[in-house]
C-alpha cells in the first residue's frame, strides 16, 4: 500500500509534467475522496447528491491545480471547495423547492426517512433533524467537530473564522441540539 | 437541566449514512477517469518595447520636467538680468517692490500673457 506523502505529492503536482501531475492528483483523490464525500453527505443528506458534489469538488480542484501554490494544506483546500459546492447546492435547492427556513428540517427528515442509505435509529434521525435546524455555518462547524473531531485551528483555516469564534459556535450548536432533543 | 434530559454524550457517535458496497473504490476510479487534460498555461512573450515602455515613459516625463524647469529658470534669469542691467539698486523695500512688479510683468508677458496680466491688475 502506498504511503501518502503530501509534501512529495504537492511537489509532483506543481511540476510541469502532466503525467506526474495526474498521478499525484490520483493519490490525492484516493486519500481524500471518502473524507470529502462524508463531509458533503452530512450537509446534503442524499447519497446521489453527495456523489455528484464530491465529483464536482475534485474536478474543480483538478482544474485549479495550476493556481494551487501549496500555501495551505491540501485537505484545507479540498474542504473549502466541498463546503462551497454544498452550500451553493443547498441554496439552489431551497430556492428551487421554495422551502422556507422553518420547513427546512421537515424537508430534510422526509428525505432521510425515504433514503435507503440512511442507517440510523430514531435517536440518530432525531439528531439529524436537530442538526438540520442549525444555520448552515453552525451546521458545518458542528459536523466537523462532532463527527470528524477536527481541531479548531484547522477548522479556522477552512472557514476563515477565528478558533475562539468557532469554539463558541460549536457550543451554541451543541446547546441548541440538546434543547431540541429534549423538546421533541 | 432537568433530570433524565438527553445530552449529546448519551448518543452513540456514529455516521448514520451508508453507501452502496464498494462505492468508494468506484468513486475514486470515476473521479480519476473523468479528469480532463490540463491545458498548459500559455507563456506570453513580452516584447522588449513592452518591457522597456514604463521606463522610457518615466525617463521622458523626467526629461520634460527638467526641460520645463530649465526654461523657467532661464526666463527668470533673463528678467533679473534685464532689471539689473538697468542699474537699479535693490537695497530699499521700495526697490524690492519695484523689482517684483517688473519681474512679474516680464514673466507674464513671456509665459502667461494676458492671464497673468489680469491677475496683476487685481493685485496692484
Amino acid at each position: 500500500m502506498n504511503i501518502y506523502n503530501e509534501e512529495e505529492i504537492l511537489k509532483q503536482l506543481r511540476s510541469a509534467n502532466p503525467d506526474l501531475q495526474r498521478k499525484a492528483f490520483e493519490q490525492i483523490v484516493l486519500f481524500y475522496s471518502e473524507k470529502i464525500y462524508r463531509q458533503i453527505r452530512r450537509m446534503v443528506y442524499s447519497h446521489d447528491d453527495a456523489n455528484d458534489l464530491t465529483q464536482n469538488t475534485f474536478l474543480k480542484a483538478w482544474l485549479n491545480v495550476p493556481l494551487f501554490r501549496g500555501e495551505a494544506k491540501m485537505s484545507t483546500w479540498l474542504y473549502k471547495i466541498a463546503l462551497n459546492e454544498s452550500i451553493t447546492f443547498l441554496n439552489k435547492q431551497h430556492a428551487h423547492n421554495s422551502i422556507s427556513l422553518d420547513d427546512k428540517d421537515v424537508f430534510i427528515i422526509d428525505k432521510l426517512e425515504s433514503d435507503e442509505y440512511f442507517d440510523g435509529d430514531d435517536t440518530q434521525l432525531k439528531l439529524q433533524k436537530a442538526i438540520a435546524t442549525l444555520p448552515e455555518k453552525q451546521k458545518v462547524v458542528f459536523n466537523l467537530r462532532y463527527y470528524d473531531e477536527m481541531p479548531y485551528d484547522e477548522m479556522s483555516k477552512i472557514l476563515d473564522t477565528s478558533a475562539g469564534a468557532l469554539k463558541a459556535s460549536y457550543h451554541h450548536a451543541a446547546k441548541k441540539i440538546e434543547e431540541f432533543l429534549n423538546r421533541y | 437541566m432537568k433530570k433524565n434530559s438527553i445530552t449529546l454524550s448519551d448518543i452513540t457517535k456514529k455516521d448514520p449514512f451508508k453507501v452502496p458496497e464498494g462505492y468508494f473504490e468506484s468513486l475514486t476510479d470515476s473521479i480519476v477517469s473523468n479528469l480532463p487534460e490540463l491545458i498548459p498555461e500559455k507563456t506570453v512573450q513580452i516584447s522588449l518595447w513592452n518591457k522597456m515602455k514604463p521606463y522610457i515613459y518615466m525617463a521622458a516625463m523626467f526629461a520634460g520636467i527638467a526641460l520645463t524647469i530649465k526654461v523657467f529658470v532661464e526666463i527668470s534669469n533673463q528678467s533679473v538680468n534685464t532689471y539689473v542691467s538697468k542699474g537699479l539698486d535693490l537695497r530699499s523695500s521700495t526697490d524690492i517692490d519695484d523689482f517684483y512688479y517688473y519681474y512679474e510683468n516680464e514673466l507674464a508677458k513671456i509665459v502667461y500673457n494676458d492671464a497673468l496680466d489680469d491677475l496683476d491688475e487685481e493685485n496692484y
